[in-house]
């Protein structure tokens, strides 16, 4: 079934030179969207860019830290610029960190909460006004998808710093539902909550056939990981106003919460 | 990056209608038709759900050659005892019918609850019985995925009016996706 909503549409998808981000820049622009495909590593995000742009995908790259506000606000000036609407915002951009608390340090909580948290704030704070206005031109509501976890939900030994982000998401999508309900026709913000999900950066750091990613694979109802396009798969049906879901997240984790 | 989007189609697969005669039933099957879904109904035996050997012996009568079993609720009538019960048991029968159907090909499980009406106790009856069927698709997930071939389940609650067809495509049209074992809330 085609996603001929999405036509005309233009869309911000942070971090979206790598893993999830990447998988949702595709299966949008795919969708006839024009993505902004964001992410702080030119290099990565020029060749995100270039891989997609090869499929005939309209994406374009621009160059952003989530975590400055200042960058934020240069970014949507640029959309706005370039583009004259923003429909959808998906604050996918985020690190993770694995350390006990005794050895999580005060910088790397900073830099981690500013990149998961701070600056997914300044993205629903700063891209929502956009999507609004943007409005008449869609006739449907907008959206911002938060990329937050199942570690918004579970406490993980060793993730302090990540599922303080997470979490700290989740309330926010709750205060922003409230805010917002009187214009939930024009714009929604909503979370997406990805399980164990074999992007690149995994792959890299632990490896797709490691005994730990078995392991975990065990805890998992589907007795798999997911995939980056699987996610993406899921954010379609989200963004799609034909599949009017009040739910304010979406699990797409194999079971794994539910079991 | 390989470029992987999934391929979504409902074109050709067989779905399984567990319930009985009413408008989620009838445009749940016109909608899975119309994408091109080989559509077969069953209706559970209501007045045996409680008695095991009726529960096989109409189990037996049912092909299991499925790829997709779609659980739809009956609509309430007037007692919650009663319906909350029926609801419960007739969904046990839709995930046997998915377990044994699971035994010869991949399956995906989908239940669709439509609002019960006005009213206290047609309020009453639906909170139980969603929160029943909440937890079913959970067990059925944690039980199926781990299975060779494995089985997805979700529920969707889904609003009077609320337009089916996408949802289906998305939910049925992939099959064994990674969403599995979530309660979605469809609004018209």
């Amino acid at each position: 079934m085609p996603q001929d909503f999405m036509d005309g549409c233009v869309a911000i998808v942070t971090g979206g030179s790598t893993g999830i981000g990447y998988g949702c820049a595709e299966a949008m622009a795919a969708a006839g969207c024009t993505v902004v495909l964001t992410a702080r590593t030119e290099a990565d995000g020029k060749k995100a860019e270039a891989d997609l742009k090869a499929e005939g995908l309209p994406v374009v790259y621009v160059r952003q830290d989530v975590a400055s506000e200042e960058d934020w606000l240069r970014v949507l000036g640029e959309v706005e610029d370039r583009f004259g609407r923003l429909d959808f915002l998906i604050n996918n951009a985020g690190i993770s960190q694995l350390f006990p608390i005794e050895e999580t340090t005060a910088e790397s909580l900073k830099t981690l909460i500013g990149v998961n948290l701070t600056g997914a704030y300044y993205g629903v704070k700063h891209a929502v006004p956009h999507i609004i206005a943007g409005h008449d031109k869609r006739g449907f509501p907008g959206m911002v998808v938060n990329v937050s976890s199942v570690l918004s939900r579970i406490g993980q030994a060793g993730a302090v710093a990540y599922c303080a982000s997470k979490g700290g998401m989740a309330g926010m999508n709750q205060v922003y539902e409230k805010l917002l309900a009187d214009q939930s026709d024009k714009v929604q913000v909503k979370s997406i909550l990805p399980g164990y999900t074999m992007t690149p950066q995994v792959d890299k750091a632990i490896g797709r056939d490691s005994p730990l990613v078995t392991e975990l694979a065990e805890t998992i109802p589907l007795r798999r990981w997911g995939e980056p396009e699987e996610i993406a798969d899921a954010l379609i049906m989200m963004l799609n106003p034909a599949v009017p879901l009040t739910d304010m997240e979406v699990l797409v984790d194999g079971g794994f919460l539910g079991s | 990056m390989a470029a992987k989007a999934l391929n979504k189609s409902l074109n050709g697969r067989a779905i399984t209608l567990v319930g009985v005669a009413g408008d989620i039933v009838d445009q749940c099957r016109q909608s899975l038709t119309d994408q091109g879904a080989n559509v077969t109904v069953v209706e559970p035996p209501m007045a045996d759900l409680f008695v095991e050997e009726k529960v096989d012996a109409a189990l037996d009568g049912v092909s299991m050659e499925a790829d997709g079993i779609v659980f739809i609720p009956g609509a309430f009538t007037d007692a919650v005892d009663s319906y909350v019960e029926e609801c419960i048991g007739a969904c046990l029968f839709a995930l046997k019918l998915a377990m044994r159907s699971r035994a010869n090909r991949p399956v995906d499980f989908l239940c669709l609850a439509g609002p019960t009406g006005a009213g206290e106790e047609a309020e009453i009856a639906q909170s139980i019985r969603d929160g029943a069927l909440r937890q079913m698709v959970k067990v059925a997930s944690a039980e199926g995925g781990p299975m060779d071939p494995p089985m997805t389940a979700n529920v969707v609650f889904v609003a009077e009016e609320a337009a089916l067809a996408d949802m289906l495509n998305h939910l049925l049209g992939a099959p064994q996706s990674y969403v599995t074992g979530i309660s979605l809330t469809l609004s018209a």
